[in-house]
């Protein structure tokens, strides 16, 4: 019975600290097996291990304590000679540090250890007593690797040539930075975004006023004060923003272990090439990408790359790469999937699709929108349903999440070639540009970023093809959707009157939504909206707060794309691909 | 009456567990550092550490090279030090104490455990 | 595969040490090899979980190899009591868990927030209920299903209502002065859920609580924990996971809690 209390904060602590020493156990393992024994690679895991065993002793997770030492006792018989870096060794390594992490993870989740590796611990054992005898010591004190290190001069010394001198580790150089709750970055930033929407409101109202009182008492002093304001809590947000954006290695660290696994339990040969690892990204999408990135990289490991005698065959090298890449343009980040594997065949992919009932047989596609496909729902191309892909997840999952996130997908491919996934998306999630819009006395909120313009409707200038409603707007046929219809609100009948129409635009394609008012732009903070309202209405992107302290719902474009949830005169279920002659 | 306590170790957590052990020393200031370098420079900037709190296997400077130059400072030579050991690095808490800490206590340890070795080495002094 | 390390030698497939203890029986955080001198030496001296400098160095000193200082006299350091170096059972306590005896007393009586519907009253667990506000401007959500009457601003959050009279089929809660928001917090999400008035807070024993009698009670049985029988009322136990188990259905994504291949990040 501990004699203190573990409260979650300090087993958040343990475990951001752990997954941290399980990430360099990962690519100690992973380095080892590729380039043979390195004194400097296992020193360097050695650190992380005698300070994960430490922690986990003191927090209680006494198994788990119990297996990095056995690791530790491994590793060490691996420097002072005796181990054969072979399968036989790595292969209960490899499965033990997934088994050390899934134990991590459950007992902080469970608070209290709920596997205790046993198994794992005694077949350490049985690889450490199966290992030839040590040589003896190269000279020095024990625990120096042979030959890394100088003789030590003093006794105290010889303790310091532990190499761990050499490598600081991942935890270790932390001393600078503080430690804070994400839940309170968060309500901060909230903060901030409701200074900014007073502050816009504070500007209009001072600038109104100054401009009463020109040049008597204070007019000028009133907008100075105001546009000084305005600059603050611009560099404000900035800040918190920016405070919020970590390197998205946090995410691609995870890969090349997950690749190696992949690859192996295939018969394929797969190196990963990460790119731009230092790139920036709120911490909210970090959160979230790292899922879709995961299935991503499955699909290019199972359908993508082919097995080395395949590779040959079609004068390829027997290993395959993957590549990926993030980069920051502008507003946005890209990442990049790439492999240079089979590509993706047009031909399968429309048989496919009409197989499952999602295009007509005699529709028209070009190549490009083709190979989109792979991301409607229910599509697959695997012939057998692999359990590693199909975990009943398919790329039209990864879709949707790259979707909610405010992001695009788009694929290109070459058959016999390679593949290519570009993943777009926000820098940020908290604060997007609106505009604003009036539906049957109702206001909502559409993100900017999905505007291509606003133009006053005339009655007379819609057109019915198929029975839908479109608009030419100067060589396109856009399909246009009534709001008010949309949402079940009355006032949708009218004709006549005076009506907007709001272009909605996503990579290629046009939508245009019938409202009856614009009400300006403006800048929100997005709030989440329970996932129970989220998915039961129109589809939503989020709720904001105005200044008044209104809710106004924020709504989500790509559903107005696809018309899935629509079922108004689309007839049947559209795939994520509008046609534009 | 302990004023300031120097804790050096590497691990956030620990420093965490320090700060909820050490609670029940009222008015005593807290003073911690990742690595022995880090604890060098505080114990120059922090006037008054009553005590040291070491662990031994640091990165930049381990525990034993921080407390061989400590031992060569007359000014801080006299803080009692207890030494965090580690099983399995015996040697290296023997050769602490040979080097003039007070005491040490294995990892992992209860609250009681601390206080109880904390009390018998500052009655001491 | 790759190249070859330092002093890395060739073991013989399966060869199996022999010689030596392979570790003390029973302790298994210590392994001995045999062939290795530090090692060995290393486990003769163990060290107690803590120690004063005047004793151990005298111990140390005084025989290095051969003695095991807990079996020696012991050194003057606070040793919790019988505890094994290795292997020791925490029972973790969080959050103040309570001894067996004051657990006892807690589980006696049920801490309910009571509130109206359709004239009868209802009690859920107090520690569900965040708060309780009275009417705010309810924004609609368009096609929602009928019960969700739309969203609020609670102070920053936004967060859905519920009409609960319409989800329990007993009608439609109308905007009145009595109405009111139960605030609740289920599986970390938060919920308004309209009823027709407030009630109270109240601890009741757990010996007036009975099953509900079938034709007492109109809605579906499913939600009823039970019912209390207090003097002159009865008030009906519900269950708001069962109630809203299709809300918090939504969106959630590590149903199977299985990372057992790492693929969250």
């Amino acid at each position: 019975m501990n004699d203190f209390q573990v409260s979650p904060e300090l087993l958040a602590i343990y475990l951001e600290d752990a997954r941290a020493h399980l990430e360099a156990l990962d690519h100690c393992l992973l380095a080892l097996e590729r380039d043979g024994f390195d004194a400097e690679t296992v020193s360097a895991v050695l650190g992380p291990l005698h300070t994960l065993k430490g922690n986990s002793g003191m927090i209680g997770f006494s198994g788990i304590k119990d297996y990095v030492h056995r690791l530790e006792d491994v590793f060490a018989r691996m420097v002072k000679g005796g181990l054969d870096l072979s399968p036989a060794l790595f292969d209960p390594l490899f499965a033990g540090a997934t088994a050390l992490r899934d134990a991590v993870e459950r007992a902080v989740r469970d608070q209290s250890e709920v596997r205790d590796l046993k198994l794992e611990r005694a077949e350490l054992l049985a690889l450490l007593e199966g290992a030839a005898p040590a040589p003896p010591p190269a000279g020095g004190t024990p625990g120096a690797p042979p030959g890394a290190q100088a003789a030590p001069a003093t006794a105290s010394e010889g303790a310091l040539s532990e190499a761990r001198r050499s490598e600081p580790g991942p935890v270790a150089t932390r001393s600078n930075m503080v430690r804070v709750d994400f839940g309170q970055l968060d309500h901060l930033l909230n903060l901030v975004g409701e200074l900014i929407i007073f502050r816009t409101k504070l500007h209009e109202v001072g600038k109104d006023l100054a401009e009463q009182l020109g040049d008597r008492a204070g007019g000028r002093d009133l907008l100075e004060a105001v546009h000084q304001m305005a600059a603050v809590s611009t560099q404000l947000q900035e800040t918190v923003m920016d405070i919020r954006m970590l390197p998205i290695r946090h995410v691609f660290e995870r890969f090349p272990r997950l690749v190696r696994d992949l690859a192996k339990q295939q018969g394929k040969e797969i190196e990963l090439i990460l790119e731009g690892e230092t790139t920036r990204i709120d911490k909210a999408i970090i959160d979230e990408i790292g899922e879709p990135l995961v299935h991503m990289i499955r699909n290019s490991v199972d359908h993508g790359i082919e097995p080395p005698a395949e590779r040959v065959a079609r004068g390829k090298t027997p290993t395959g790469t993957i590549l990926l890449s993030a980069t920051q343009e502008s507003n946005h980040v890209l990442i990049t999937i790439m492999d240079d594997g089979s590509g993706i065949d047009a031909a399968v992919v429309r048989s496919k699709a009409i197989a499952r009932g999602l295009i007509r047989g005699d529709e028209q596609l070009a190549e490009r929108e083709l190979v989109q496909l792979v991301f409607a729902q229910g599509f697959s191309t695997a012939d057998r349903v692999s359990d590693l892909s199909g975990r009943g997840v398919g790329l039209d999952v990864v879709l949707k999440s790259i979707e909610r996130l405010n992001g695009l997908v788009e694929v290109e491919t070459v058959p016999g070639v390679g593949t290519k996934f570009i993943i777009q998306l926000p820098l940020t999630l908290a604060i997007i540009s609106a505009l604003l819009v009036e539906v049957a006395g109702r206001t909502y909120a559409l993100p900017l970023g999905s505007v291509v313009e606003s133009l006053k409707l005339l009655p007379e200038e819609i057109h019915r093809i198929n029975g839908r409603e479109t608009l030419r707007i100067r060589e396109r046929i856009v399909p246009i959707v009534r709001l008010a219809e949309l949402f079940g609100l009355g006032g949708g009948e009218e004709h006549g009157a005076r009506r907007y129409v709001v272009i909605l635009g996503r990579g290629d394609k046009r939508v245009g939504l019938v409202v009856d008012n614009l009400k300006g732009q403006q800048e929100v903070v997005i709030k989440a909206l329970d996932p129970s309202i989220a998915e039961a209405g129109v589809g939503l992107a989020g709720a904001t707060i105005m200044g008044d302290g209104r809710v106004v719902l924020i709504l989500d474009v790509t559903a107005l794309f696809e018309g899935r949830r629509l079922g108004l005169a689309y007839g049947r279920a559209e795939p994520a691909v509008l046609r534009a002659p | 009456m302990l004023r300031k306590i120097l804790a050096v170790d590497d691990s956030a957590l620990i420093h965490q567990m320090y700060k909820l052990f050490l609670s029940r020393y009222k008015n005593c200031k807290l003073v911690s550092a990742m690595n022995g370098l880090e604890a060098l420079d505080k114990l120059a900037q922090e006037e008054g550490i009553d005590l040291i709190l070491l662990d031994i296997n640091m990165p930049v400077m381990n525990g034993l090279e921080f407390l061989q130059r400590v031992q060569k400072e007359p000014a801080f030579q006299q803080i009692p030090v207890i030494i965090i050991s580690t099983e399995g690095k015996e040697e290296d808490t023997i050769r602490g104490l040979k080097m003039g800490a007070k005491g040490y206590v294995k990892k992992p340890f209860q609250a009681s455990e601390l206080h109880g070795l904390i009390e018998k080495i500052t009655a001491d002094s | 595969m790759g190249r070859t390390g330092g002093a890395r030698r060739k073991n013989p497939a399966g060869k199996r040490l022999r010689g030596g203890a392979p570790g003390r029986a029973g302790e298994e955080g210590t392994v001995v090899f045999p062939d290795d001198a530090e090692g060995a030496a290393r486990a003769r001296l163990t060290l107690p979980s803590s120690g004063l400098a005047s004793d151990i160095l005298a111990l140390a000193a005084a025989t290095p190899l051969a003695a095991r200082p807990e079996q020696s006299p012991a050194p003057a350091a606070p040793e919790p009591a019988a505890e094994p170096v290795t292997a020791r059972s925490h029972n973790i306590s969080f959050f103040g868990s309570q001894t067996r005896e004051d657990r006892k007393a807690v589980e006696a009586t049920e801490h309910l927030a009571t509130f109206f519907l359709a004239g009868e009253e209802y009690g859920v667990d107090v520690r569900l209920v965040q708060e309780i506000i009275r009417l705010s401007e309810i924004t609609q959500v368009p096609r929602a299903p009928q019960f969700v009457k739309g969203v609020i601003n609670l102070r920053g959050r936004i967060i859905p209502v519920i009409d609960l009279k319409r989800k329990l089929a007993l009608g439609e809660v109308e905007a009145s002065k009595q109405a009111r928001i139960v605030v609740v917090k289920v599986r970390e999400r938060l919920m308004g859920l309209l009823v027709d008035g407030a009630s109270q807070v109240l601890k009741v024993p757990v010996s007036v609580i009975e099953a509900a009698p079938e034709e007492v009670v109109e809605i579906d049985a499913t939600y009823i924990r039970g019912v209390a029988k207090l003097e002159k009322r009865l008030i009906i136990l519900v269950d708001l996971q069962k109630i809203l188990a299709v809300e918090l259905r939504d969106g959630s994504r590590d149903q199977a809690g299985d990372p057992g291949d790492g693929a969250k990040p």
